[in-house]
């Protein structure tokens, strides 16, 4: 049985089809990435996968359960999460208290009246267990407002961590980072995330979606272009029309 | 930054005896405590009393407004129909066993009408939320100015009287300023609670960002509709106790002007950014009306005009100006 499998999916915003009538079937296992220019629909994609956006039409199954039109917050109850493209944090709160929200939501303290949120050893040592692990321990003080991009891009992605995904959606974690920190998210997404998790990344750092990809389907103009492993596609000539408006030879990068 | 590392593990452990000092609570509870002995103000036991029942009316409304970040401009419904459940009560029910099962009537009737309203607005958006909260509040306004057979029109509520209670006797206005007092120090204790739990931290992460919270796994407005009944309560509370102040209710309580009144205390001392912000609002915004307004009637434009130089200059209120420092 596919992880995913979307059928007819479509949406519209006014007369511009973001997502226009895209079946797919998504295996369990590996890294997928959705590769495609600017508009071709690729966060809407993600966006109706979670429910952040309800599709005008089609169907998303997930592990053989229809899950079209149920919110966020029953979403990631079937284990699937996300990262931000533009980081969604907590911004008055310090790091340790993001990753705290996430965590006394999942270990279900999270209506608790009378429990004091700071005095809950639970939740906190879980969530010091996931600072270390994306290491942004010794940040956890800090307000999210006095740490550098690149630590924010860190802690987007540890609080999509703190629901214990099964499946998790990244959406352009490298983007706007210097080549170091690159490197580490590379490093986190290799080391950690795609050994526990089922990955499907959205990403403009070629060099990345083509060194740790076991697949890559590349969007265009909200359809699916092409599919396949990044070898097969590096040497398509359409994506490299689409993608690249024909002037550079994705061969050439990888 | 340098803090960094000291500051990390100051959470579990009691505070020591000078942390104590410094906590706003305390003072309030002191200054408050010892009220009916000041000299001048001794005199004035009704504004005491009616100072406690602004504290918790507006440390209620601040779960929605400073926590949750709701815009509830219509906040005096709860606590008007808070006086007029405690009266009602009072005057058809259970006459003979005294105000506490009024008082209790009050608080349990406000949730339930807040309770009514947060489900009904729990998606609506900033300034239809607001909108639709005005409105709430101006329709009860209006049944409680008509509706003659039951709200008594505008002739209102007339017959309610204290009694004793506890073998206490409640005429004296120094023993219901007493009883007000407790009933407060009771309330800001479990706002208070509320205010640092688990449930709390959640409302300020949903006020902060609503669709990480959704994907963290917070249904937004399950939690909209909550914190609406818990603050429905406590203001339905502060309204039954007003009753029991004025021994009467009238539809004025149900005025928009009320609603307008919390929203600028809270504003004023900083709701926004600290828990006793409402309450050094409160204490500024009702002396000052008492005051200014015994000596100029056109009180209310000077009073207009600095509460928009203060906003506009204060933001965060009061509280927020002396933190930034």
């Amino acid at each position: 049985m596919p992880l995913f499998s979307i059928q007819n999916l479509t949406k519209r915003f006014g007369s511009f089809v973001a997502v226009n009538n895209v079946d797919l079937e998504i295996p369990e296992t590996g890294i997928l990435s959705i590769i495609g220019p600017n508009g071709a629909g690729k966060t809407t994609l993600f966006n109706l996968l979670t429910g952040f956006f309800l599709p005008d039409a089609g169907r998303v199954i997930f592990k053989g359960q229809d899950i079209t039109g149920q919110p966020p917050y029953e979403i990631i109850k079937h284990g699937i999460s996300r990262s931000f493209q533009i980081t969604s944090l907590f911004q008055e709160m310090t790091v340790l208290d993001n990753v705290r929200i996430g965590i006394q939501s999942h270990l279900g303290d999270k209506f608790k009246l009378f429990l004091n949120f700071q005095e809950n050893r639970r939740v906190k040592q879980e969530a010091l267990n996931i600072l270390d692990r994306v290491k942004l321990v010794d940040n956890r003080m800090s307000l999210v407002t006095a740490i550098s991009h690149g630590d924010r891009k860190i802690l987007d992605l540890a609080l999509a961590l703190t629901t214990d995904p099964s499946v998790l959606l990244l959406d352009e974690p490298m983007s706007g980072l210097s080549i170091q920190e690159r490197g580490k998210i590379t490093r986190l997404i290799c080391d950690d995330f795609a050994k526990n998790m089922k990955l499907i990344i959205v990403e403009h750092d070629m060099d990345v979606v083509f060194s740790i990809s076991d697949e890559i389907l590349v969007l265009n103009q909200g359809r699916v272009l092409v599919r396949g492993a990044p070898a097969e596609i590096s040497r398509n000539q359409a994506v490299q029309e689409a993608y690249l408006g024909g002037e550079k030879c994705l061969a050439e990068i990888k | 930054m340098t803090d960094k590392r000291p500051a990390t593990d100051k959470t579990e452990r009691k505070p020591p005896l000078p942390k104590r000092l410094k906590d706003p609570y305390f003072w309030i509870f002191l200054i408050f405590l010892l009220y009916p002995t000041f000299p001048y103000f001794g005199r004035f036991m009704s504004l005491g009393t009616e100072l406690l029942i602004w504290f918790i009316f507006t440390l209620s409304f601040n779960l929605c407004l400073g926590y949750a970040g709701l815009p509830s401009f219509g906040h005096g419904a709860f606590y008007g129909v808070g006086t007029y459940a405690a009266g009602l009560v009072f005057l058809h029910v259970f006459q003979e066993s005294g105000f506490l099962i009024p008082i209790a009537s009050g608080a349990v009737i406000g949730a339930l009408f807040a309770g009514v309203l947060g489900f009904i607005i729990r998606n609506k958006k900033g300034i239809y939320f607001a909108m639709l909260t005005v409105v709430f509040t101006q329709v009860l306004y209006f049944i409680c100015w008509r509706w003659d057979d039951v709200t008594g029109g505008e002739s209102g509520l007339k017959g309610i009287v204290r009694t004793s209670f506890l073998g206490l006797d409640m005429t004296d206005p120094v023993i219901f300023y007493y009883f007000v007092f407790v009933v407060f120090v009771l309330a800001a204790i479990v706002i208070r609670r509320v205010a640092d739990s688990s449930f709390g931290m959640s409302l300020q992460a949903i006020k902060q960002n609503p669709i990480r919270s959704q994907y963290l796994g917070y249904n937004t407005g399950l939690y909209r509709f909550l914190v609406y009944l818990i603050s429905g309560f406590f203001a339905g509370l502060s309204g039954a106790l007003y009753c029991f102040l004025t021994q009467s209710a009238f539809a004025s309580v149900l005025d928009w002007t009320k609603s307008g009144d919390v929203v600028i205390a809270t504003l004023l001392g900083g709701g926004t950014v600290s828990f006793y912000g409402p309450i050094v609002g409160t204490i500024i915004f009702i002396i000052s009306q008492e005051v200014i307004s015994s000596f100029w009637e056109h009180w209310m434009l000077l009073y207009g005009l600095s509460f928009v130089v203060i906003i506009l200059a204060f933001p965060t209120g009061l509280l927020g100006m002396l933190k930034k420092k």
